[in-house]
């Protein structure tokens, strides 16, 4: 089976994603363009040996509709050669995206390919898309159907984590976030977004908050609680996980993952295409897995996935040196570090969703592009990298230095 | 959506549950060491609405838990098997006997809960989680 090599990873800064956040000016279009233009341009790369453009967007409708990655091949200037297309594994479609993209290398039926994700989440709302899961009393209801919050609510209550303990874990995001800033970790990968006339609308992250600290966020109510109450999401959660009597209300905007813009993109490729296109190697793709868990629980997809990925590959946690883990809310990293006991010194080192945050579509190839550059940094070798899922899922890759 | 069956020893009871398992657990608390004359009883959670007898009526036998909450256990009259347990504090669950259902297989405990009362050589099943007590205690109310 040919190997899957990663050449390169661009991300744009995460801009807030809101009607006054400096990204909301630039299209859903515009973000994937700007992903991909860079790296055919910091590449020198001949589009020619480029196969296919795999794009996740998780509300790929309007202007994100009608497969925006075949669109934003063609205004990155790839060639009317350069097909592409657009995948949907919700939180986890970036991190697809670059997996389906070896794939098609490993598989052989591809040589050089691009994997990515966008999301305008300022331009085109959370759940602008849609979808039976909600609203259909054929599968809400037999499947425990509640809000992403609630359940990030109940797995907290089930395995033990206080409102200090997420908020703890909160305040250690954004301190990681703004360190890595300083240290210039992310310059590696980050592509400024820049308007029709060349000029900077965003070079950074601009949805962190530094200065957030634990007197901060105790001054945040808790998101979820009215929801939970008042829609009946709270009983729905005693319903499906009888040992709990009731839900301890811990998450809030201040340690959930923020609502931003973003697009990122990452070239792959076999040995042969890279020779060819000139490129070094950075690192293999070692395996990938997705699976399906608990829909009312949810978030914890994580510790499954990362269980079969690593049986998949023959590897033992102890041999990974790093790990991302989206901080979609903080609960979901907090069970991750429980259920594998690893120490947070290799987990999220640069920071995660809550201080940056998480750009639907795009946010799993941000992660890859950021441990890939951590471990260049730090001259380790292999990580992992996981997303909790909408519905009940988990996605994750091991990628290891060559 | 699964549907099992299941019944007493003697074949006088018998019901059918439309429904998944919510929690499958082994519990060695002392009430269920007494009544089921060894530790721990295997049971499975299911919602009340899967339950349906399909044959006989079961004895109730009502007491209060430490707690002070009622506990409704249901047995069979003829040959004393357990079958099913209520609990005030889960009005919407019906705790099985997970070893009156007929495919007892299926349902793997999950959690130990009074693990503190198991007697010493008492072997936990791996991965399961292990409670000393209940399951932790409801939460405060968020203000």
């Amino acid at each position: 089976m040919p190997e899957a090599f990663i050449y390169d990873a661009v991300r744009t800064p995460r801009g807030r994603g809101k009607a006054d956040g400096a990204l909301h000016e630039v299209s859903t279009l515009g973000l994937a363009t700007t992903a991909l233009g860079a790296i055919k341009e910091r590449n020198k790369l001949d589009t020619k040996l480029i196969d296919d453009v795999v794009l996740g967007c998780v509300d790929p409708v309007g202007e994100a509709g009608g497969d925006i990655a075949r669109v934003a091949a063609l205004t990155a200037e790839y060639g009317d050669h350069v097909p592409g297309v657009q995948i949907n594994r919700f939180c986890a479609s970036g991190l697809d995206a670059v997996n389906f993209a070896s794939a098609q290398v490993m598989s052989g039926q591809h040589d050089m390919t691009i994997g990515g994700g966008v999301e305008s989440m300022s331009r085109v709302g959370i759940g602008a898309s849609g979808g039976a899961w909600p609203v259909d009393p054929t599968i809400a209801i037999p499947s425990y159907f509640m809000p992403q919050g609630v359940s990030a609510d109940l797995i907290a209550t089930k395995y033990g984590f206080s409102r200090d303990d997420v908020d703890a874990y909160a305040v250690e995001s954004q301190k990681r976030a703004a360190r890595s800033w300083q240290e210039g970790r992310f310059a590696k990968s980050i592509v400024p977004v820049k308007d029709v006339n060349g000029l900077t609308i965003l070079a950074k992250d601009e949805h962190m908050r530094p200065a957030t600290d634990m007197q901060s966020l105790a001054a945040l109510k808790p998101s979820f609680a009215m929801m939970a109450d008042q829609g009946g999401f709270a009983a729905v959660a005693i319903q499906a996980h009888p040992e709990i009597e009731a839900l301890n209300h811990v998450h809030h905007a201040g340690n959930s993952s923020g609502i931003v813009d973003g697009a990122a993109a990452v070239l792959i490729g076999n040995a042969e295409a890279g020779k060819a296109a000139g490129l070094k190697p950075r690192a293999r793709i070692r395996a990938f897995a997705n699976i399906g868990s608990e829909p009312a629980m949810m978030l914890t997809g994580p510790v499954d996935v990362t269980k079969k990925v690593l049986k998949r590959s023959g590897m033992k946690l102890s041999d990974i040196d790093l790990f991302e883990v989206n901080e979609a809310f903080a609960s979901v990293v907090l069970r991750f570090m429980q259920a594998f006991d690893v120490d947070q010194s290799k987990l999220n080192v640069n920071g995660g969703a809550i201080a940056l945050g998480h750009p639907l579509g795009a946010t799993g190839a941000m992660l890859l592009g950021t441990v890939l550059d951590e471990l260049e940094r730090t001259g380790k070798s292999t990580a992992l990298i996981t997303l909790c899922i909408g519905a009940g899922m988990g996605t994750a890759t091991i990628i290891e230095r060559v | 959506m699964a549907r099992f069956d299941g019944g007493c020893l003697c074949g006088a009871i018998r019901f059918s549950l439309d429904g998944d398992s919510r929690m499958n657990l082994a519990c060695h608390c002392s009430d269920c060491t007494r009544y089921n004359g060894g530790a721990p009883a295997y049971e499975a959670v299911f919602e009340r609405t899967a339950f349906q007898l399909t044959r006989g009526s079961p004895r109730e036998y009502a007491i209060k838990g430490d707690s002070g909450r009622g506990i409704v256990r249901h047995f069979c009259a003829e040959c004393g098997a357990p079958l099913y347990v209520h609990l005030e504090k889960l009005p919407r669950h019906i705790v099985m006997a997970a070893g009156a259902i007929d495919d007892f297989d299926s349902f793997a405990v999950k959690a130990h809960i009074f693990a503190a009362s198991a007697p010493a050589w008492h072997m936990f099943v791996p991965g399961a989680d292990t409670f000393p007590g209940d399951f932790p205690p409801p939460p405060a109310k968020a203000s």
